[in-house]
């Protein structure tokens, strides 16, 4: 499956992710999008490496003691490392092999296999390593993520 | 918050000149002193003293002309909406792109600290329509201007919660960075303050003088830049094995040492006048939030930095405009103790008055016999003296109108402070260099007796104009000290035109005694 498809399902996802918390940053993820879609279509790992907190700070600036405390840095990377092992697993090589796999096909699949999924089943010990891998790489702690996969987990159908 | 600083108090000391518009005069007349010593004082005095006036001539031109476009030029590249992409920044962009692409994330991320991130227009679809019309809300109860509507920008890359204003007054925009918009549609309440704070700036003219602070300090950077490696051009053929040559190389380093001093002084003061526009647009968003006074105290307190951070930013803004703020704490002490909202910042023209002195009793202007060139210092001064007397009038009218603010400098203090900084032009102290070389044999004697003679040398004689000038700036001192009574009767307009009055009689009466003294 091509890095394409991989990015902009793992940015629908993150879309959906971000509606159970209300978290008001779908207007960043569009804007996203519009760079991984758009006709100069660059890598989201680009576009996710220019996002940051640590820009050099502009004379006459107000603000810069407030944290923002955004959810889409941790979990977009996360979603879309975790679409990546999806793909691997249960889309080019597992059962659900479809004839022409795009973004969509990913994105509904992963979706499907949510809704379906026992409590046990590996795309949630796999989810949670995703995120937990992020999480320690922004140094952030297990409670930061915590509460959103139990929603997705306990209710999958938030992701519909 | 101390409940004394009432909207009604608030409304007044609004009423009152901007401090930051009284410190930014100062800073540019520092900036002419400086730009003075540095170029075209040196190049006159030694040129002429050299024979060589049209050299010195086309070498002053020179510099005039190459100070004045850069100012220019910077000034509007500030202005500019959207802001010009420096060609530097494209390169730093397409360099970080590359270190991402060639799996070299640290260098990446150590580049990017240095980027501007580029601003575009917030769209009006979607999740932006609904803050686009919170902005304009907000914009409107506060009172703003409508023929002035800033446009919004956003900066998709920037996950910090920060806002700025660019443009002009006529043109303005206020950018948001994306950290602060997803802050909108959980805590408007928040978001409401930062753009209260904005909004103060478009109502406080805050925009011409950051962008002139700003073009000023930059000019005034490479032009010293430039006007020194071409002195020291025009010195390489006078380098020889003699003894004048260690002389010239000792001159030299001291000549750019104390540009280095100068040029610390000049960014630490733009940082101020950055600072203190910062603080008025806090006391706009405190005046516009009514009752909201919970939500602002939230806003600039969100979280206080560690101590080791904020000695380290504020060592950082003695060479830079990076990290000009007052802390939050300072800044909400200062919303507290309206008091030190009106008592003039007497060290900075004070530290201008010690720039004034080290120039005029410089050997380059008692020498050659070139003793009117301090003349050119005057016009420079000009501007200190009236940000001086404008600062000293805001804090007598200020103090009258907030009736209940106590703590306010004696006037016979202040009236005495404004006379000696109006009488500054005229004091220079003879042999200064030559006496502070002498400190390092530790002879400080030399240096106290130095400064005896020259002020004995200044004492008015009998029959001398000097005596005039003593009469007239005690006239000066008391009419400044009898203005507190009538500021409590009068309107602010007569009131700021009197002090002007006064401002002008003093320059008046200094500039007839210099003349009559020095050319």
């Amino acid at each position: 499956m091509k890095q394409l498809d991989i990015d902009l399902a793992a940015i629908d996802l993150t879309e959906k992710f971000l509606r159970i918390e209300s978290s008001g940053e779908e207007i960043l993820l569009d804007r996203i999008r519009a760079e991984v879609a758009g006709g100069d279509s660059r890598p989201l790992d680009e576009v996710l490496d220019e996002l940051g907190s640590d820009f050099r700070e502009q004379p006459g600036e107000f603000g810069l003691d407030q944290a923002a405390t955004l959810l889409l840095p941790l979990v977009l990377p996360a979603l879309q490392a975790f679409a990546k092992i999806f793909a691997k697993k249960f889309v080019e090589k597992g059962a659900e092999k479809v004839a022409e796999s795009s973004y969509s096909t990913l994105r509904d699949s992963v979706v499907q296999r949510f809704s379906h999924a026992g409590k046990s089943d590996e795309v949630w010990t796999d989810l949670e390593a995703s995120f937990a891998r992020r999480a320690k790489e922004l140094k952030l702690p297990e409670a930061s993520y915590r509460d959103l996969l139990a929603s997705v987990r306990d209710k999958p159908s938030l992701l519909l | 918050m101390q409940a004394s600083l009432t909207k009604l108090d608030l409304g007044r000391l609004l009423q009152l000149p901007s401090e930051s518009q009284i410190h930014f005069v100062n800073f540019l007349g520092l900036a002419l002193m400086a730009w003075l010593y540095v170029t075209v004082i040196p190049a006159i005095a030694i040129l002429y003293g050299e024979n060589r006036p049209i050299a010195g001539t086309i070498f002053a031109l020179g510099s005039c002309l190459v100070f004045g476009l850069l100012i220019r030029r910077r000034y509007k590249e500030q202005l500019a909406l959207p802001p010009r992409k420096i060609f530097l920044q494209s390169i730093l962009q397409s360099t970080i792109r590359k270190a991402g692409r060639l799996k070299l994330p640290r260098l990446a991320r150590y580049l990017r600290r240095f980027q501007t991130p580029e601003m575009e227009v917030l769209s009006s679809q979607g999740k932006g329509a609904s803050f686009l019309e919170f902005f304009r809300q907000r914009f409107m109860s506060s009172g703003g201007d409508i023929d002035r509507f800033p446009a919004v920008y956003w900066v998709y890359q920037d996950l910090r919660c920060a806002a700025r204003v660019v443009g002009s007054r006529s043109r303005p925009a206020v950018v948001v960075s994306a950290g602060l918009l997803a802050k909108y549609f959980r805590d408007p309440g928040l978001v409401n303050i930062y753009l209260l704070h904005e909004f103060g700036h478009l109502a406080n003219h805050d925009l011409e003088i950051l962008a002139a602070t700003i073009a000023v300090l930059g000019a005034w950077r490479l032009t010293t830049l430039i006007v020194s490696l071409a002195a020291a051009l025009l010195l390489i053929p006078y380098i020889d094995s003699s003894i004048f040559t260690a002389l010239l190389l000792m001159v030299s380093t001291l000549w750019v040492l104390s540009l280095l001093v100068i040029w610390l002084f000049l960014a630490r003061y733009a940082g101020m006048v950055i600072s203190l526009r910062e603080l008025y647009a806090d006391v706009q968003a405190l005046f516009a939030c009514g009752e909201e006074r919970a939500a602002f105290v939230r806003a600039i307190g969100a979280s206080v930095r560690p101590a080791r951070k904020v000695w380290l930013g504020k060592l950082r803004s003695l060479t830079s405009l990076r990290l000009v703020h007052l802390s939050p704490g300072e800044r909400l002490d200062f919303m507290a103790r309206p008091a030190a909202l009106l008592e003039p910042k007497t060290s900075y023209f004070i530290l201008t008055a010690l720039l004034l002195l080290a120039i005029q009793s410089s050997p380059f202007l008692a020498g050659y016999g070139h003793n009117g060139l301090r003349l050119s210092l005057l016009f420079p001064w000009i501007l200190t003296a009236f940000a001086y007397t404008a600062n000293v009038s805001r804090s007598l009218l200020g103090f009258a109108k907030l009736h209940n603010v106590a703590g306010s400098t004696p006037r016979w203090r202040l009236g005495l402070y404004c006379t000696l900084i109006l009488l500054l032009p005229v004091l220079s102290i003879r042999e200064l260099y030559q006496t502070l070389i002498l400190l390092g044999s530790g002879d400080w004697g030399a240096l106290g007796s130095t400064v005896v003679e020259s002020l004995k040398g200044m004492a008015p004689k009998p029959g001398d104009l000097s005596v005039l000038l003593l009469i007239g700036c005690v006239v000066l001192a008391l009419t400044l000290g009898g203005r507190l009574a009538v500021a409590q009767s009068e309107s602010p307009h007569r009131f700021h035109r009197q002090m002007l009055w006064i401002w002008g009689a003093g320059l008046g009466i200094e500039t007839i005694f210099f003349i009559y003294h020095e050319v």
